[in-house]
């Protein structure tokens, strides 16, 4: 415990939700199973269990079956559910797939008519578009219609799916909140993500890679703590390790509330005012 | 439940010759200094020079900075002896003993590219069986980074060298999604352990301790690249009972230490 006062962030982490008061919003969140290892946790339950052992608040979530096959409607109708069974704690995020272009629109309003869904999964890599394609331009252009948000899987040094292609799309259409996920994985690339989170004031970096010891500082550093979100890739990850890396990081603890929440909340706020 | 000690079985010393970034901690007082601020009570250490450049130079700079601090136990990383370059194994392990060096590290990648590549030498008998014999006479835990080592070989080291504990770490590269590989040769082999560092998958500590008990796992962090508290978080606050988190965070590994024949 610290000397005499309040228990430390870091203190809160490791201890849990009981060692004190954290405002915790995870911003990147799977349901489902995935094809290289058996998700002993795939399902609704497992998340919010997950969730209320770790003290988080709220959760973006997405379907891994739209990720990695070509059907997306299935998984978007497990997160609905999902929403609806636990309201409040899910913000579902439609997952759309741009080689099946025709659908993509019908299958936003699908969800936000049927779920009240106001959130936008991407995943460049695995369906073979750049950010930047006009493929996407629908998608964009439902997004700043409707007030979405959009999420999407980058790699700094990806083929496919780099910060810089999201980056232009954020420039395209600044009434949208971009978030781009797993910034890192190193001080070049937290250089990168850095520079567009500086670029568009709509662009914000989730945290969730495999990143290296110190890597969080620097992130922060160079995108600004107002613009850096917590993302635990749960429940594919065990919420154990985005936590963790928070705990042992040298932000100061007003940073580390702003990382952990308040800045994902205030998106959240946005979204739920239909301002996304 | 009272507060756990963490003993680190994955950690190292020294300067990366490409560090993912430029302040990672590198020399002795600040690998304490971080263990200080994280709650890592000790680690086994090895040194980066005898992973990146020379075995040999690097344990003997080990040795030197190290230098019997009660905290950092040094672990020596080692080679086959046919070169010359390592005396004979039977040799090596006793003179390990008299200088407190309880256990070894290799990198027997053929690989030729980081973070991948490695000392290059093949593990089958021929090569590093008389290394491993030797450990194994001794009960030396032998640790080795997932990325160093295919599944088929850990199968195999295991079969040939039944009482020598191996550790498969998590250091160069994270290469989680472990469950499908290791759970059939757990079931095999008596003699093969798992650290805890950075990723894994939800509920990956609680299934394993639910099929096979906490015996498996070692705390390991991965410092200095990968930050600890990924592998504290992942013990503290497991779905476990505590005497399976003190088994985890030191428990399992000062077992295997005190094991080892002197």
């Amino acid at each position: 415990m610290s000397a005499a006062g309040p228990p430390t962030v870091s203190e809160i982490l490791k201890n849990g939700p009981g060692a004190g008061d954290l405002h915790i919003v995870d911003f990147h969140t799977h349901l489902g199973r995935w094809y290289q290892h058996w998700a002993s946790e795939d399902r609704p339950d497992h998340l919010i269990s997950s969730m209320d052992q770790f003290g988080v608040k709220t959760s973006v979530v997405h379907h891994l079956m739209g990720l990695a096959s070509g059907d997306v409607r299935r998984g978007n109708d497990v997160i609905g559910q999902a929403m609806r069974d636990n309201p409040g704690r899910l913000e579902g995020a439609v997952e759309v797939n741009p080689n099946y272009r025709d659908a993509t629109v019908p299958e936003l309003e699908r969800c936000r008519d049927e779920y009240g869904m106001r959130a936008i999964k991407l995943y460049p890599h695995r369906h073979g578009f750049h950010l930047n394609d006009r493929a996407y331009w629908p998608v964009y252009e439902f997004a700043s219609e409707h007030g979405f948000v959009v999420v999407s899987h980058t790699g700094a040094r990806a083929a496919i799916g780099t910060p810089v292609e999201l980056s232009e799309a954020a420039m395209q259409f600044p009434g949208v909140t971009f978030v781009a996920y797993h910034a890192g994985p190193d001080l070049e690339g937290a250089r990168i993500y850095g520079e567009c989170a500086r670029a568009s004031s709509n662009f914000y970096i989730e945290i969730c890679a495999p990143i290296t010891h110190n890597l969080i500082e620097h992130l922060v550093s160079e995108a600004g703590e107002d613009r850096v979100l917590f993302g635990s890739d749960s429940l594919l990850l065990s919420l154990s390790v985005a936590i963790g890396r928070i705990a042992s990081c040298r932000l100061s603890d007003d940073q580390k509330r702003k990382v952990l929440g308040l800045n994902g909340q205030r998106i959240l706020d946005k979204l739920r005012n239909g301002d996304g | 439940m009272a507060e756990l000690e963490f003993f680190d079985c994955n950690c190292a010393v020294g300067r990366y010759t490409n560090p993912p970034v430029p302040d990672l901690p590198a020399t002795v007082d600040e690998l304490l200094a971080t263990f200080d601020y994280a709650g890592i009570r000790s680690a086994l250490v090895y040194h980066l020079v005898a992973r990146e450049y020379d075995a040999e130079t690097g344990n003997e700079i080990l040795m030197e900075e190290l230098n019997g601090n009660g905290r950092l136990l040094p672990q020596w990383v080692l080679l086959p002896h046919h070169t010359g370059e390592f005396p004979p194994p039977r040799e090596l392990t006793e003179t390990m003993i008299d200088q407190g060096v309880l256990t070894g590290r290799i990198y027997p990648s053929q690989k030729m590219d980081l973070p991948e590549t490695g000392h290059n030498f093949p593990l089958a008998d021929w090569s590093a069986g008389p290394l491993l014999s030797a450990l194994e006479e001794r009960r030396m835990p032998l640790f080795v980074d997932q990325s160093q080592i295919t599944w088929d070989e850990v199968h195999d080291v295991c079969s040939r060298h039944p009482d020598l504990p191996l550790v498969l770490n998590q250091s160069a590269r994270i290469s989680w999604r472990t469950n499908r590989p290791i759970w059939p040769l757990w079931e095999i082999h008596e003699n093969l352990y798992l650290d805890t560092a950075e990723n894994h998958e939800s509920g990956h500590i609680e299934r394993i301790v639910e099929r096979f008990g906490p015996g498996r796992l070692l705390f390991g962090t991965g410092l200095p690249r990968w930050a600890p508290g990924p592998a504290i978080v992942a013990i503290s606050r497991a779905r476990i009972d505590d005497d399976a988190k003190r088994q985890i965070a030191s428990g399992n590994l000062k077992r295997l230490l005190e094991r080892v024949r002197r």
